[in-house]
């Protein structure tokens, strides 16, 4: 239902405000055949896209020299990168366009691609240090067309090889002009989060892979935090993205292969080293108990021969050690029992008995004079059958 | 310690367990660390498993 009147200005105003905050369409690459091409004084130029099925006007602030420096004729095949806007004061809708490249013919192409790969060979790129991939991805980003062959093989040998193993998709367009700004931006954003990339794509015509031949493409693979495994095409196809990646696969599937391990096997491994720690402790224990039962025996062998040596002595040196030992036991049963009577003797109960009271102090200390004694002091005087608390008068 | 890091610590645990030799108290030391270590691995094998997302660009980005 429509609403109140809006002013016209106010109304385009929005409308521009819808397309120009649009992601998809602030940031195009769009193919046409170029017509109405005029290059302006200012520099400008200005020029008309057009396909079979729709047409659109295009400013490139100050891209004259890319028209003339790329010999850019109407007639020509076109790939303008930019984003849309409105202008207002007409309504008219126009593409703004921050760059043009004419779509090249296959031998141009080939061309280009030889002098990408001539370039980072000669400058080191290509022997730069590869990143390892680790051993158990834990935020696998698989980057590939959506729906596609590649990806449904992909998902099948994961699921085959670890059941419940997890992963992300970032769906691309992995052909058409689209292609690699999609790509270099998945890249982009699975470099911050992912711990592996694949960025793969099924096979098809040298065209229809050629988005993995590209500088920028191949560019983001380098610049990847993230180790990046590049799985395109069939085995025969050797792109550029293959060269320069982490970790070449020769086929989507032949990446799961090689970053995916299988969980029955690590799960073989890790038991099998436990079962050889189990065994080589086992082993140990049972080498110490060896020792310990050898020791064992080797000791309670030792007094024997103490004692039987003794024997031998006494025998030779007769009864002068046993009446020695006597002797000393004599002399300490003796002493023994001087102490228990005199210990007996001076018992304070045996003094109580006869009559007798004993004053101790709250530690139980026997007060034995009136030095130190004060007004208020506790005392327990102690009799013969208990206690009474009294106190310190004077 | 990485996956990797376990399992190779793990492998010179068990090596220096097969060889003997080692103190009692060193052997208790490394049993103790191995046992660890096989429960380690085990748990991150359990940790790569989840589920499986879709994100789109637009919301990665």
């Amino acid at each position: 239902m429509a609403g109140e009147p809006v002013e016209v200005g106010q109304y385009v105003s929005l409308a521009r405000k819808a397309l120009v905050n649009d992601p998809y369409l602030a940031n195009a690459a769009i193919i046409g055949e170029l017509t109405k091409l005029t290059l302006a004084r200012s520099g400008h130029a200005y020029f008309t896209l057009t396909d079979n099925n729709g047409s659109i006007d295009c400013v490139f602030f100050g891209g004259n020299n890319s028209f003339i420096s790329q010999e850019i004729k109407e007639g020509s095949k076109l790939v303008a990168l930019g984003g849309i806007d409105v202008y207002v004061k007409t309504g008219r809708m126009q593409f703004k366009a921050s760059r043009v490249q004419p779509v090249k013919s296959i031998g141009e192409m080939e061309r280009i691609r030889q002098e990408l790969i001539v370039k980072w060979r000669e400058d080191g790129t290509m022997d730069r240090v590869r990143l390892e991939a680790p051993l158990i991805p834990k935020r696998l980003h698989i980057i590939t067309g959506e729906g596609s062959a590649a990806l449904a093989d992909m998902e099948r040998l994961i699921a085959d090889r670890w059941p419940g193993f997890s992963y992300t998709v970032i769906p691309v367009l992995v052909q058409g002009s689209q292609s690699p700004g999609e790509i270099v931006r998945a890249l982009k954003a699975a470099g911050k989060s992912a711990d592996l990339i694949i960025l793969g794509r099924g096979g098809g015509s040298p065209e229809d892979l050629w988005s993995f031949n590209l500088e920028s493409v191949c560019k983001a693979i380098i610049d990847c935090p993230v180790p990046v495994v590049s799985a395109v095409g069939h085995e025969s196809d050797f792109l550029v993205s293959d060269m320069i990646a982490d970790i070449r696969a020769s086929t989507p599937s032949n990446a799961i292969e090689r970053v995916i391990p299988i969980k029955q096997e690590l799960l073989a491994l890790i038991s099998q080293a436990g079962d050889r720690v189990d065994f080589a402790i086992d082993r140990i224990f049972s080498k110490q108990n060896e020792r310990i039962s050898n020791i064992v025996i080797r000791l309670s062998a030792a007094p024997m021969r103490g004692i039987s040596n003794a024997k031998l002595k006494r025998s030779q040196i007769g009864n002068r050690i046993n009446s020695a030992v006597d002797r000393f036991f004599m002399s300490q049963k003796n002493r023994i029992t001087a102490f228990d009577s005199i210990l007996t003797s001076t018992n304070p109960t045996r003094v109580l008995d006869r009559g007798y009271s004993m004053a101790i102090n709250e530690e139980g200390i026997p007060i034995t004079s009136v030095v130190g004694l004060k007004s208020g002091d506790s005392l327990t005087v102690v009799l013969k059958d208990g206690r009474v608390q009294t106190e310190v008068k004077e | 310690m990485s996956y990797a890091e376990s399992m190779k610590r793990l492998e010179e645990i068990v090596a220096a367990l097969e060889a003997g030799g080692t103190e009692l108290d060193e052997t208790l030391k490394l049993f103790e660390e191995g046992s660890k270590l096989l429960k380690e691995c085990k748990n991150e094998l359990t940790a790569a498993e989840g589920k499986v997302e879709k994100l789109r660009l637009e919301d990665v980005e």
